[in-house]
């Protein structure tokens, strides 16, 4: 079963790490409305750090996007700064929502991965059964 | 062995041996999509195809062609930021293909030993 | 599917030599010889399954397939000294 076995650890590997990069997907979209407040910075776009081989997909930790946060232009604002501006997260909610499909087909792919293996170990099983 | 090869000759040979390639395929094929978001992954594959003990050193033009193929397909550059090159649905494809194969390879392996059991039976 | 005939050179059986006393001998060998190579084959059977209860890294379908080719050896053994012990008996009826 050794082959197969292990295919159905490293389909494990890669549901792990997709399910991961969805729950920092949607921290990302909870924060979409961060904005800066006094000296308080707003939120910074998360991502996960993957890295991977024959062996499975590991996560190597989160990072933080270090692209500049938004400004808009909005005097009226309790928390604009002297130029009327006010500094948003980095985050892009559509983005964002491209990502969490992308995570989710991946998360189902390697489940259709894992079920195969399954499949085969089950064939396998059937030698001289007729 | 020997008396025994004579009875079961290559054929199971070549069936375990087509079986076992299958299942290396698999494991790429699962590492892949397992990488489909990592950075700088490279898709990997092989032939599931064998050489049968009559071939043994004698590449077929074709089988030549897809391991090159293939080789090329570990360098190749890709349209993403992150230089993956893993294309979903064709892993997905390739997967179906190699499952498929290895239920025909373990069907035709369970009747061609029905058929000798059958044999020794005399048929009764 | 190729099924290989099994001929009398392929068992082993030799055509007694008239007036050979080596012959009852030789058979006896090849018996013998057919009897190790299918407890060989009952024995790498049994090595697999061990494999894999101790969680080896052996594949299923090789398990699988040593535990076929262990049960037909045995069988085609089987059936093999149900024709010889037909034939003595044939032979042991024949009126001299």
């Amino acid at each position: 079963m050794s082959t197969l076995s292990g295919a159905m650890r490293v389909s494990a590997s890669g549901l792990v790490a997709e399910r991961f990069r969805m729950d920092v997907i949607s921290s990302n979209i909870a924060n979409a409305n961060s904005m800066k407040i006094g000296n308080q910075m707003p939120y910074r776009r998360r991502d996960v750090a993957l890295t991977g081989d024959l062996d499975g997909v590991r996560i190597v930790g989160i990072v933080e996007d270090q692209s500049a946060f938004r400004l808009v232009n909005d005097p009226g604002n309790p928390n604009a700064d002297s130029e009327g501006n006010v500094m948003y997260t980095n985050v892009e909610p559509i983005h964002e929502m491209v990502n969490m499909i992308g995570a989710s087909r991946a998360y189902e792919a390697n489940i259709a991965a894992f079920n195969s293996a399954k499949g085969m170990i089950r064939s396998a099983l059937q030698i001289g059964k007729i | 062995m020997a008396l025994l090869q004579n009875i079961f000759g290559n054929h199971a040979d070549n069936l375990q041996r087509a079986l076992g390639r299958t299942t290396e395929r698999h494991a790429r094929l699962t590492a892949n999509l397992a990488n489909i978001n990592t950075p700088g992954y490279k898709r990997q594959d092989l032939d599931f195809g064998i050489t049968l003990d009559e071939e043994v050193g004698r590449k077929t033009r074709l089988s030549q062609w897809r391991e090159e193929r293939l080789a090329r397909q570990a360098n190749s550059t890709s349209m993403r930021v992150d230089r993956n090159n893993v294309d979903l649905e064709r892993e997905v494809f390739a997967m179906a293909e190699t499952e498929l194969r290895f239920q025909a390879l373990t069907d035709m392996t369970s009747r061609y030993f029905s058929g000798l059991k059958n044999v020794i039976r005399e048929g009764k | 599917m190729k099924i290989h005939a099994l001929t009398q050179t392929q068992l082993g059986l030799q055509k007694p030599a008239a007036g050979n006393k080596e012959t009852g001998g030789d058979f006896a060998q090849t018996l013998m010889d057919v009897m190790k190579e299918v407890n060989q084959s009952q024995l790498h059977g049994r090595e697999m399954q061990n494999a894999l209860m101790t969680n080896q890294p052996v594949e299923i379908h090789d398990v699988m397939i040593a535990m076929e080719q262990a049960s037909i050896a045995m069988n085609l053994t089987l059936q093999v000294r149900n024709k010889l012990l037909e034939a003595y008996q044939e032979i042991s009826r024949t009126q001299i």
